[in-house]
């Protein structure tokens, strides 16, 4: 081989190599860097990062949909020329609405014990059900009683009113 | 109709008859109306017009919610039953002992407005016990 282009082969090989690692450290130092931005974020903490080529792959669990979105912003924030989002989002635990019916519960159960011959419940939305027979005089005392305790409503086809 | 033409006769009579802090609410098909009337004569003429417009008010679409002004602290009381005397009890509930009567017609004078339902009350020979309101005019 000639020497001129053994040399100059030589000087490609190098290169090519030098590229290749360069390549390589530049991917190293930008995974490292993300991962430092990730990781100062707890919502993010449990997010993982690749970078092949300068183009960052995040998987793992993201808090919300907002957090998932930042995620590549500070991927790219970090200098990734891409950002390819895998991450998941959490799901809310959903919140059990418990509507606290207890007191107005016990003041039916108090109003209707002048009234043996009607049944009360209080509804999950907090209407006062009444089923059985009553006298029209006993009727509207109850309904001026049942009016002051709370309630959202009467439910009272079951009720007859005599 | 809204709920509140329906029932607009009652607000009508309630301000009319002098009804003081009176809200008018509208919520998933109910009306809530609540005011301060002067006494229970008030109180009771606004129930028969809610009688009158939905008899036996069986659509439950109203609730009426009416606190009588005269009903305080040192009030005289009417025995308001139907024909018996009205029981005072040591406490605020049918679980508590009987111990006195108050009788009807006759006069006790509020203490306290313990609960809705239960007034402290004492009597004219001086017992001191809960009785149960629906059966208490205040004058």
């Amino acid at each position: 081989m000639r020497p001129r282009f053994r040399l100059a082969l030589v000087v490609m090989i190098l290169s090519f190599a030098t590229l290749g690692t360069g390549c390589k450290n530049k991917d190293a130092k930008l995974k490292a860097a993300i991962e430092e931005k990730l990781k100062a974020n707890p919502d993010m903490a449990n997010c993982t990062v690749e970078v092949k080529d300068g183009v960052a792959t995040i998987s793992g669990e993201c808090k919300d949909e907002m957090c998932k979105t930042k995620c590549c912003e500070e991927a790219k924030a970090a200098g990734a020329k891409d950002c390819v989002n895998n991450c998941t989002v959490k799901e809310a635990p959903k919140q059990v609405e418990i509507a606290d019916n207890s007191a107005l519960e016990k003041a039916l159960a108090d109003a209707l014990k002048s009234y043996p011959t009607v049944k009360g419940s209080v509804s999950p939305e907090g209407k006062i059900i009444l089923t059985g027979t009553i006298s029209a005089k006993d009727n509207m005392q109850l309904v001026q009683a049942l009016s002051k305790i709370g309630g959202k409503g009467f439910e009272r086809k079951g009720l007859t009113v005599k | 109709m809204s709920l509140q033409a329906k029932y607009q006769q009652i607000i009508e009579e309630a301000s009319a008859a002098g009804a003081t802090n009176m809200g008018v609410n509208e919520e998933n098909g109910v009306l809530f109306i609540s005011a301060a009337v002067p006494n229970a004569a008030v109180h009771d003429k606004l129930f028969e017009i809610y009688n009158e417009i939905d008899p036996n008010m069986a659509t439950g679409d109203l609730v009426l919610n009416l606190e009588i002004a005269n009903e305080v602290a040192g009030a005289t009381c009417i025995v308001t039953t139907e024909e018996t005397a009205l029981n005072v009890r040591s406490g605020p509930s049918t679980n508590d002992a009987v111990i006195g009567y108050a009788e009807k017609d006759l006069q006790v004078t509020l203490l306290e407005k313990t609960n809705e339902q239960w007034w402290k009350i004492r009597t004219a020979t001086g017992i001191e016990g809960y009785s149960y309101s629906q059966y208490l005019t205040a004058q």
